[in-house]
């Protein structure tokens, strides 16, 4: 068996004096996509940067226990967070694309890490763009601003631009609420393949794409890891009562 | 919204309750109407197979309409599933009693073998689990929906037996083989009967437990 992609042991996680995340200790599965719900301010997007250290930037925050991805401790001394983002990409809600050309966002994230021919430029963006299904939208206006993009084009190209960097593991903080139908689908069915290649982790708060598109999906609630299992059993069955109250509807 | 689609599925419980009351009936009324020949009460057997018959349709209307409107989870996922599927074999055990009342209605004129004994008992055994299964559905009561899945072996003998009984007496006369081809298929509505009521029980459990109890 592959050993678990993420290990989060005994997290906590700290906000000046308020306590974010209340020891978490959970294990995420390679090559599978985990969803996080709960309701808001329930930690999940805390986690969810925890992961590749997104909330060292924020004044007062800290962390004690430990982050491991593969066998590396990535809350370590002299851990190095660029090359930790490298493995651990992220997709944000809204989507962020620089004001730069298609093509140069796709590889802005190489080029940084390395320097690549003009030829293995166009292999990396041709593969990326394709694994982020949006290759055959924007194949003939490379060139074009991202900015003359929809929504959803936007978002998948911000996808495309994190996988130029080819990560292990990718998150995703609600990366289709701000998108429409028929974006948001082309988005779940690109997660859905996505899994056959890297790590997803994606935090939802829409509980119907979480049960569409997961194998695991993890409940928090108040900071705390409430329930952590397969997605067919978190919404069938759940084992918590609070779970079964949160997913039902039946909350507060 | 969510509120009111806790309200729309207890309505729904209650309709799926009315419906296997009517269920019930029509099965003890069905051999009623048998064992006294009473054509009117068969009459209404019939009657009333095709309000059953009416609420099944509009119960699973209903329960898909609130699938597709609220995606419910967990309990409420469970015991829509259930009561998709607990209407099926509740129709068929309404349609039961509509078989036994007619029946009932080709007998008119003839006389009974022998006062019948074993086939209203079955009918009172297969409406008991029935109850049963219906009242743990509505009290989400766990031990009552266990309790309905043993006594259907029972309802298995006495079908057995019936059977037995009413090859002898054909042996006997040939003048009883009509009457007791009757009995033979009015005892296996019952049995078949019998056996939608512990469906129904185990679909219950299903909703209250998510266990899924399989045949062995």
């Amino acid at each position: 068996m592959e050993p678990d992609a993420i290990e989060a042991d005994g997290l906590q996680a700290y906000y000046g004096k308020t306590h974010a995340l209340k020891t978490i200790n959970l294990r995420i599965p390679p090559r599978q996509v985990t969803a996080i719900i709960g309701p808001s301010g329930c930690g999940k997007s805390t986690f969810l940067r925890c992961l590749n250290r997104m909330n060292d930037t924020i004044p007062g925050f800290r962390v004690e226990g430990s982050v491991h991805i593969g066998d590396a401790d990535i809350y370590a001394k002299g851990v190095d967070v660029v090359a930790l983002r490298r493995d651990v990409g992220m997709v944000f809600q809204k989507p962020n694309p620089f004001p730069k050309s298609i093509r140069d966002n796709v590889l802005f994230g190489p080029r940084l890490h390395r320097h690549l021919s003009r030829r293995e430029q166009d292999e990396l963006l041709e593969s990326s763009l394709r694994r982020a299904a949006l290759w055959d939208e924007v194949k003939d206006r490379l060139g074009a601003d991202a900015f003359s993009l929809s929504g959803g084009q936007q978002q998948r190209l911000c996808i495309a631009r994190a996988l130029a960097v080819n990560p292990r593991i990718l998150l995703m903080d609600e990366p289709a609420s701000a998108l429409d139908p028929i974006a948001t689908s082309k988005i779940e069915d690109l997660i859905r393949e996505l899994r056959e290649q890297l790590t997803v982790v994606i935090v939802t708060h829409n509980m119907q794409q979480a049960a569409r598109i997961s194998d695991q999906t993890a409940y928090f609630y108040l900071g705390e890891l409430v329930e952590f299992g397969p997605t067919n059993q978190i919404f069938e069955n759940p084992r918590d009562p609070r779970t079964e109250a949160y997913v039902t509807g039946r909350f507060g | 919204m969510t509120r009111q689609f806790h309200e729309q599925l207890t309505t729904l419980q209650q309709h799926v309750v009315q419906m296997g009351q009517l269920a019930s009936t029509n099965l003890v009324e069905g051999v009623r109407s048998l064992a006294d020949l009473d054509m009117a009460l068969a009459d209404r057997v019939i009657k009333r197979d095709g309000d059953i018959n009416r609420l099944d349709v509009e119960i699973e209307r209903d329960a898909l309409e609130l699938l597709a409107r609220n995606q419910p989870m967990a309990t409420d996922l469970r015991t829509l599933g259930a009561i998709l599927k607990m209407i099926t074999y509740l129709d068929r055990i309404g349609r039961y009693g509509y078989d036994i009342a007619r029946a009932a209605q080709a007998m008119k004129g003839k006389e009974h073998v022998r006062k019948l004994v074993a086939i209203p008992h079955m009918a009172e055994l297969a409406s008991a689990m029935l109850n049963d299964a219906l009242k743990a559905f509505e009290t989400r009561n766990e031990k009552l929906a266990r309790g309905v899945f043993p006594r259907d072996e029972v309802v298995d003998a006495f079908n057995d037996q019936v059977f037995r009984e009413c090859i002898t007496y054909m042996i006997e006369d040939a003048r009883n083989i009509s009457t007791c081809a009757y009995y033979i298929l009015v005892s296996r509505h019952l049995e078949r009967a019998a056996d939608n009521a512990m469906k129904i029980a185990e679909k219950t459990l299903y909703m209250i437990t998510g266990e899924r109890r399989l045949k062995l």
